[in-house]
């Protein structure tokens, strides 16, 4: 049972250096609040003094987005601009703490690791750049593929729209398949390129992709394990919004609450998965 | 006797009978007094060929002079030929219209057109070489949809007129509105058909006159009210509906014939397919009948629904349905160019079968082009002059009735609490399109070049509507519609007759707004004003005593020692930015609780509201109960001094958890 082995080393891993975690947590917060605050100040100066904000407790207001995109909506485009130089630069942070996230895993000395973090960080930076660009364009060949196949299968003389719709039924889940092993794929290419340190990414993909293959099942079963956890917590979370009637201040705050500690269960899952990762290239 | 013999005796008695019966429910059909003066009638028989995709047909038009005019000529919408090249009147209006025929069909020729080949008059005069296109709106010499006939002999005043065609016409591929596709067949706007003698006195006409306009892009259709009794004969495999009701259906070998009726309607409409499935309801003795495609008849209960809750509305609104059938066409996807389109008693409502049920654009599309039955077809405005007055209503009805019979919105989401009401819709989608002043109401359709019909014509004039309904009261707006639906129905009135209703009706109700509502009516109709008031700001200033010298310079006014109650002088400053003029109810809102509903006559630029004493202003509020949905702004319409952050909050924590996610969801492509 290495699936399950693997899955609580992973969930060891993470806990025992859950400082990481709260640190990535910290830094979606502090990002995504550089981005949210602008907006909520453009909402105060211009239309915080109307009474119509308190329609915008229970939720979406057509008529107040429509009208206020209308009159200020020129003011939203700055803070779109911002967002997305922000997450770049997100994206960007966490290539940078990848590494130092399997370099710790992968050396686990949990007296030293904060140096040991940094330090790998940064070391690693420049490889997983071009690792997350190589696989960027894999996704990408990946995407155009299934949907050269979708619009093949839907070209020509379609007796109904339910063709669409059979056809997306049909292909989604081959693409996820295949769209899992190439996220397994990069995230063993990572752990290879952290252990033998070479400067050829190729020289971590290949090896990478044959370890896959002669573990197939293992890994794979592992990897699909995680994603259902991953969709568990996502079903989870858009539930429990659900439940929550926003009529006041405190509901609002609890809604918030709840939704960042599903923030930081996803980020969490993600170095659960990284650890689980780390452990069964460990049993090779 | 044999048993063949018995049994071929039973057969032919149940075809008898059968056959009775079948005259019988067609002959119960019929109006027994004519709705209208039936002014233009039409006996048409046709056959319609798959293969070629053309239509044969020899038709009688019945024509009574309405007027103590003696008509020497006859115009004949020809809209078949709008397809018939691309300099067309219409192709040159709908640029994108090329983009949409595909190249194969350019490089084939394959364009559509109608032909008149054998014309006579009652006096069997042979009309064909008295026949002339004209362009009458821009001079088009490529345009053939209107076809002038000059007449040998002249119909006299109040007179019957008869004249025999026998014509042909070639289907358009997806045309708009019209046309084929695979073996869909939606045939709208297909025959040769008379224009609207508008006698001195009626609507525009200062003298007796033709109302036949070319084919445009925006527009549609106006037409004269009549009977058509229509045999449609078609492969034996089709299924057929049409405007009014059927009478006869025969087989004829590899063919079939279907004789429809139609009594006091403006066109009439029929589609075919052999794939469609007909089911059949009734509602307080209408015959509604649903084609639909097998894949759609999961959302039959959908159609049906929104039919009866609009025809139901309407009976108590204004007055019962009265034909004896309404057909709703739901088309193939393939047919979409047909879809929502509306006839007398037939329209389209397209549906998919992939549509989740809180998208209600099946019900609202029923109900739209359900309402048109009444706005355009009973009362018979001229749509391609004075589009608002029948989208605009139509327009107006919807989204009335969505919000009362579907409360949750036409869109309705459960996570953030997304509720999107009908009328909302309506007015968000005139607002936000590109420039809510770039034409008024009362332009003819094709005078919107550069775009806007849609949003003037169905938005403005909803929201029009909508207003004048807030202005003048839900009663009062019951019975300005039910006296002008009274007094012209089954006949073409104009938007100065709609005016005439309201400025009659209004006074019974009120008489704030003095002896008419023109003021309001010609700055919605003619203008393109948008209207936009404000609360600027509210003020609470503390009143000072008098100090100083005022009667003389020797005994100055000093602070009394006596410790005077606070007061205070609380001002509300309100801006008119638009140039638009409409009266404003305010709400005015104290910190001991006192609420206080002023009156602004709106024409200042500015205004204020002021009050002294020891009560301070804690809001202000231009129409609190939103009765100007006209407003370009609601958002600016209220101020408050003590703002409530929780709303923003909100959109605070839910924005920057989004960002949160997708920064999450970033992390796996690392």
């Amino acid at each position: 049972m290495s699936i399950f082995k693997a899955l609580t080393t992973g969930f060891k891993l993470t806990w025992k250096y859950k400082r990481i975690v709260v640190l990535l947590y910290m830094l979606t917060f502090v990002l995504s609040a550089c981005i949210a605050f602008p907006l909520k100040n453009l909402i105060e100066v211009t239309v915080g003094k109307s009474l119509m904000i308190k329609d915008l407790v229970k939720g979406v207001d057509y008529q107040f987005f429509n009208d206020f995109n209308n009159t200020y909506g020129l003011g939203l485009i700055p803070v779109f601009d911002q967002s997305i130089t922000v997450l770049m630069l997100f994206f960007l942070l966490f290539v940078f703490f990848s590494g130092g996230v399997i370099s710790v895993f992968i050396n686990d000395h949990p007296e030293s690791y904060k140096k040991f973090f940094w330090r790998k960080g940064a070391h690693f930076f420049f490889r997983f750049c071009r690792l997350a660009f190589y696989f960027s364009i894999i996704h990408l060949s990946l995407l155009g593929m299934f949907f050269l196949v979708f619009y093949l299968s839907i070209n020509g003389e379609m007796q109904n729209e339910g063709t669409i719709s059979f056809a997306l039924k049909v292909i989604s889940p081959f693409y996820y398949l295949a769209a899992v092993l190439i996220f397994m794929w990069q995230d063993y290419s990572k752990v290879f390129l952290v252990k033998s340190d070479k400067t050829w990414i190729f020289q971590s993909m290949f090896p990478a992709l044959k370890f896959i293959k002669s573990n197939f099942l293992k890994v794979y079963g592992l990897y699909l394990l995680n994603m259902l956890f991953w969709f568990v917590l996502i079903y989870l979370n858009f539930r429990i919004t659900l439940l929550i009637k926003f009529t006041s201040g405190s509901a609002i705050l609890l809604a918030f609450l709840i939704s960042q500690v599903f923030v930081l269960s996803r980020l969490s899952l993600k170095l659960i998965n990284l650890g689980s990762v780390v452990d069964l290239y460990s049993q090779k | 006797m044999s048993i063949f013999d018995i049994m071929k005796l039973i057969t032919t008695l149940l075809f008898v009978f059968i056959c009775f019966c079948l005259s019988a429910t067609a002959q119960d059909k019929r109006f027994k007094t004519a709705l209208s003066k039936r002014t233009a009638n039409y006996d048409i028989s046709l056959v319609l060929n798959t293969e070629l995709k053309e239509v044969d047909a020899k038709q009688q038009l019945t024509f009574k002079n309405p007027s103590d005019d003696t008509i020497w000529s006859m115009p004949f919408h020809m809209y078949y030929n709008a397809f018939k090249n691309n300099k067309t009147t219409f192709f040159t209006e709908a640029s994108g219209i090329m983009s949409r025929k595909s190249q194969e069909d350019i490089i084939e020729g394959t364009w559509s057109w109608i032909k008149i080949y054998e014309i006579v008059d009652e006096a069997g005069n042979d009309l064909i070489d008295s026949l002339i296109y004209i362009s009458p709106d821009d001079g088009n010499i490529d345009d053939q949809t209107v076809l002038y006939l000059k007449l040998k002999n002249p119909v006299l005043p109040y007179q019957t007129y008869k004249i025999d065609m026998k014509w042909k016409s070639r289907i358009p591929k997806s045309g708009i509105r019209t046309g084929y596709n695979r073996n869909y067949y939606f045939m709208v706007q297909w025959f040769p058909k008379l224009g609207v003698y508008e006698p001195a006195g009626s609507r525009f006409a200062n003298k007796g006159q033709w109302n036949c306009h070319q084919y445009h892009a925006n527009t549609e259709y106006f037409g004269e009210f009549g009977v058509y009794n229509v045999e449609m004969i078609v492969p034996e495999d089709y299924i057929v509906a049409a405007s009014g009701f059927l009478v006869k259906e025969e087989e004829r070998g590899s063919q079939k014939s279907y004789t429809y009726l139609a009594e006091d309607v403006i066109d009439f409409a029929w589609t075919a397919n052999p794939d469609f499935i007909e089911v059949v309801e009734e509602w307080e003795g209408i015959e509604i009948k649903l084609l639909v495609m097998p894949e759609h008849e999961c959302n039959k209960d959908r159609f049906f629904k929104a039919a009866k809750h609009t025809l139901s509305f309407f009976e108590d609104y204004i007055e019962k349905y009265p034909y004896p059938t309404l057909t709703i066409v739901s088309p193939p996807y393939y047919g979409l160019f047909s879809g929502a389109m509306e006839y007398p008693t037939l329209f389209t409502a397209p549906t998919l079968c992939i549509m989740p049920p809180n998208i209600r654009t099946t019900e609202t599309l029923t109900m739209h082009e359900l309402t048109h039955q009444y706005f355009m077809q009973m009362l018979s405005t001229n749509e391609q002059e004075e589009a608002w007055m029948d989208e605009g209503f139509t327009a107006f009805f919807e989204a009335k009735m969505m919000d009362i019979y579907y409360p949750e919105g036409v869109f309705f989401f459960d996570y953030l609490n997304i509720n999107l009401g009908s009328q909302e819709f309506r007015r968000g989608r005139f607002f936000a399109a590109d420039n809510i002043k770039i034409g008024p109401m009362s332009d003819f359709g094709w005078k919107f070049r550069h775009g806007g019909h849609r949003e003037i014509v169905y938005g403005k004039a909803a929201i029009m509507l909508k207003t004048l309904e807030g202005l003048v009261g839900e009663l009062c707006m019951q019975d300005i519609i039910q006296t002008y639906f009274q007094r012209w129905k089954f006949n073409h009135p104009c938007r100065q007759d709609f005016i005439d209703v309201v400025n009659e009706v209004v006074p019974r109700y009120h008489n704030k707004f003095g002896n008419d509502m023109n003021w309001f009516l010609d700055q919605a109709i003619y203008g393109t004003e948008e209207c936009d008031y404000s609360v600027k700001s509210v003020s609470n200033s503390k009143l000072t005593e008098k100090l100083g010298f005022f009667k003389n310079t020797d005994n100055p006014v000093l602070p009394s020692e006596k410790s005077a109650e606070i007061l205070y002088e609380s001002k509300a400053v309100l801006y008119r930015n638009g140039e638009f003029i409409v009266p404003q109810d305010v709400k005015i809102v104290f910190d001991n609780g006192d609420v206080i509903i002023e009156f602004w006559d709106g024409k200042s630029r500015s205004h204020d509201f002021t009050y002294k004493g020891n009560r301070k202003i804690v809001s202000v509020e231009i129409d609190p109960y939103m009765k100007i949905p006209l407003d370009k702004n609601l958002i600016n319409n209220s101020y408050t001094l003590k703002p409530d952050a929780t709303g923003i909050w909100r959109i605070f924590t839910a924005f920057m958890t989004w960002i949160q996610g997708i920064m999450v969801t970033m992390s796996t492509l690392v």
